[in-house]
């Protein structure tokens, strides 16, 4: 039978080539692509702390005789210096391959000074991940930061996990994108409540809601039921919070791009849209909180006479009863109706921890107002809205308000521009033709924020977010 | 939305949180050295004592809790029931008391029960991060009476 000590060897030097690989991997892509500093963060994160671990693994062996029973603790110790380096597997490979080549590095970049007018987030930085899944996540990296401090328990020197560093994985398929990328904001609003550890603020209040609805029973059930209960409502509020942050952030541009991945994933269809999972309020639930935040702000208003599918799409999700809202849970209907009626107690609160959040940082409607028409005329006649001639003037208009016509113009004018493609016929429409000039209308508005970033940089004068040349 | 790398994350936290206070116990036990050991039995107390609710449920911001979210408390119940766990609770506040009277012989039993515990917490925990599984809790005809 195998001693445990030569158990103990066999599990270090597994470790030791796990870890060689990774740091090497991450060497290896370092010096042949190029990356945004948030992943070269990481990844001189993963080298230091694969320098560490490989000199742990030396002197655990070193150490060498040891009572069998301490050999056993030793070897469960490696377990979960492996699970944690099992968690860094997981983010290499996705972050590797998001070299600035592969991800729409112009909205990143805005996505990054927004998230850096938010006060306290002035030093985040957010680490791309290119993801297989055709969804949006991201990463905790609170709970990893911690269990990297914890790491030094085991591992002697350990570095800490970089501060203020985030994860949002985004689908391969939408590397190019802008419209769908938008949804970024909402990842972005899950990493924003994870730092300012809102589930902590929101937990007296959750525990208060359960309270009234479901009396001593909640008082008398086990903890473990009784955080269960706790958990849905908190995943429920947050990503209400993440809807209500994005939209603050990046206006209805933010719901459209919902829908389009709704559609998609074919979640807005009935019964679907009305039914709450484990971590999601039902998509009825969260567009009624959009359209609420958007029309209170004036943003719904700001559209102006334009209607196109996906408003009314919204407004009908939004219209919802919440009786007909409904979360199933095998065998215990009622209970599901009970969280969901706990859940909306919590209404208020999450919307007044999103507008305390984004505050300042929250978009304006003016700039979208005053240029929106101009915006338009410009992508009809296949231009780049960078710089608009307005009334003798030169503006360079904000970002949020370019990538908000430019979405609505993709919605409701896609036609007036292939009307202007040489041979093309309106009685013989090509599914091709679409796509193709959707995807003109994106690169145009990507590169009118790219080249925002760069004149903002060289003009002075700033007039209610506009740059302006006279 | 979140990833599943989440729960997987949750499970690695009981890990660590097991794995830090079996390295002080087994530490003691093997050379009686009980550096750092009053913090981490404090934690530890602190932890299992929210875990089973003889302490209020609290995230405190920046903390890195065992069991604050149903799959870590949920990785307990599973290893020992209510009455397991205030018994360790137990031994932990008498070896927290005791650790400097230099009696270890007397304290050995009561050392390895708890070693055990936490050992076996801990393979459980990482049982539960290779292969996360999603079940009810038990108690919810119960909580449907409120209706």
């Amino acid at each position: 039978m195998q001693s445990e000590l030569a158990g103990l060897l066999q599990d270090a030097a597994s470790l030791d080539r796990f870890v060689r690989f990774l740091k090497e991997f991450c060497e290896e892509r370092r010096a042949s692509h190029h990356y945004l500093p948030s992943s070269v963060s990481f990844f001189h994160y993963v080298h230091q702390l694969a320098e560490k671990t490989e000199a742990f693994l030396q002197d655990l062996i070193g150490q060498g005789e040891a009572a069998d029973r301490s050999l056993r603790v030793e070897r469960l110790k490696l377990a979960v210096v492996k699970a944690f380096w099992t968690i860094l597997h997981g983010l290499i490979k996705p972050a590797a391959d998001a070299h600035t080549l592969k991800i729409p590095a112009p909205l990143l970049g805005l996505l990054e000074q927004q998230l850096h007018a938010l006060g306290t987030f002035s030093k985040s930085q957010v680490v791309t991940l290119l993801s297989p899944d055709l969804n949006y996540f991201q990463y905790r990296t609170g709970p990893l930061r911690g269990l990297a401090a914890q790491l030094t328990l085991f591992v002697p020197d350990a570095p800490p996990f970089p501060e203020g560093l985030g994860f949002i994985a985004i689908p391969y398929s939408q590397e190019s994108c802008l419209f769908t990328n938008l949804l970024l904001y909402h990842e972005l609003g899950h990493f924003v409540f994870e730092t300012e550890d809102d589930a902590a603020r929101l937990l007296p209040q959750v525990d208060s809601a359960l309270t009234a609805v479901l009396a001593a029973q909640f008082a008398s059930a086990s903890e473990a039921l009784r955080w269960w209960c706790r958990d849905r409502l908190l995943a429920w509020c947050e990503e209400t919070y993440a809807d209500l942050f994005a939209a603050s952030l990046i206006g209805p541009a933010y719901s459209f791009a919902s829908i389009e991945l709704f559609n998609l994933l074919a979640l807005l269809e009935e019964p679907h849209s009305l039914k709450f999972g484990n971590d999601h309020p039902a998509e009825a639930y969260r567009f009624h909180e959009q359209l609420n935040y958007l029309t209170t702000s004036g943003w719904w208003a700001a559209l102006g006479e334009v209607r196109t599918e996906h408003q009314e799409l919204i407004e009908k999700l939004a219209a919802k009863k919440e009786e007909e809202y409904e979360y199933r849970i095998p065998d215990y209907p009622q209970l599901g109706d009970l969280l969901i009626e706990a859940f909306l107690l919590m209404r208020a609160a999450v919307r007044d921890l999103a507008a305390e959040t984004c505050g300042g940082g929250a978009a304006d409607t003016g700039p979208f107002i005053a240029f929106n028409k101009t915006i338009w005329k410009y992508l009809v006649n296949a231009t780049v809205p960078s710089t608009l001639n307005l009334e003798g003037k030169t503006f360079y208009p904000p970002d949020v308000a370019t990538i908000n016509s430019g979405f609505l113009f993709s919605l409701a004018s896609l036609g007036a521009l292939l009307e202007k493609i040489k041979g093309y016929e309106s009685n013989k429409p090509q599914v091709s033709d679409y796509g193709r000039v959707a995807g003109r209308i994106e690169l145009w508005t990507m590169k009118a924020i790219e080249d925002h970033a760069l004149l903002s940089k060289q003009q002075k004068s700033e007039i209610n977010g506009c740059f302006i040349e006279k | 939305m979140l990833s599943g790398t989440e729960a997987r994350i949750r499970y690695l936290s009981v890990a660590f949180f097991a794995q830090g206070v079996l390295d002080a116990l087994a530490k003691f036990a093997q050379s009686g050295s009980a550096v750092g050991l009053d913090a981490t039995l404090a934690t530890a107390i602190r932890e299992l004592g929210a875990a089973t609710g003889t302490q209020p449920a609290e995230r405190r911001p920046g903390d890195v809790r065992a069991f604050r979210n149903y799959e870590q408390v949920r990785t307990l119940d599973e290893v020992s029931n209510q009455a397991g766990i205030q018994k360790i609770i137990h031994i932990l506040e008498d070896l927290l008391e005791r650790r400097n009277t230099g009696h270890i012989a007397e304290q050995r039993r009561e050392l390895n029960d708890a070693i055990d515990f936490f050992f076996h917490l801990e393979s459980h925990a990482l049982r539960n991060f290779d292969q996360p599984i999603e079940s009810l809790p038990s108690g919810m005809r119960e909580l449907c009476k409120a209706s």
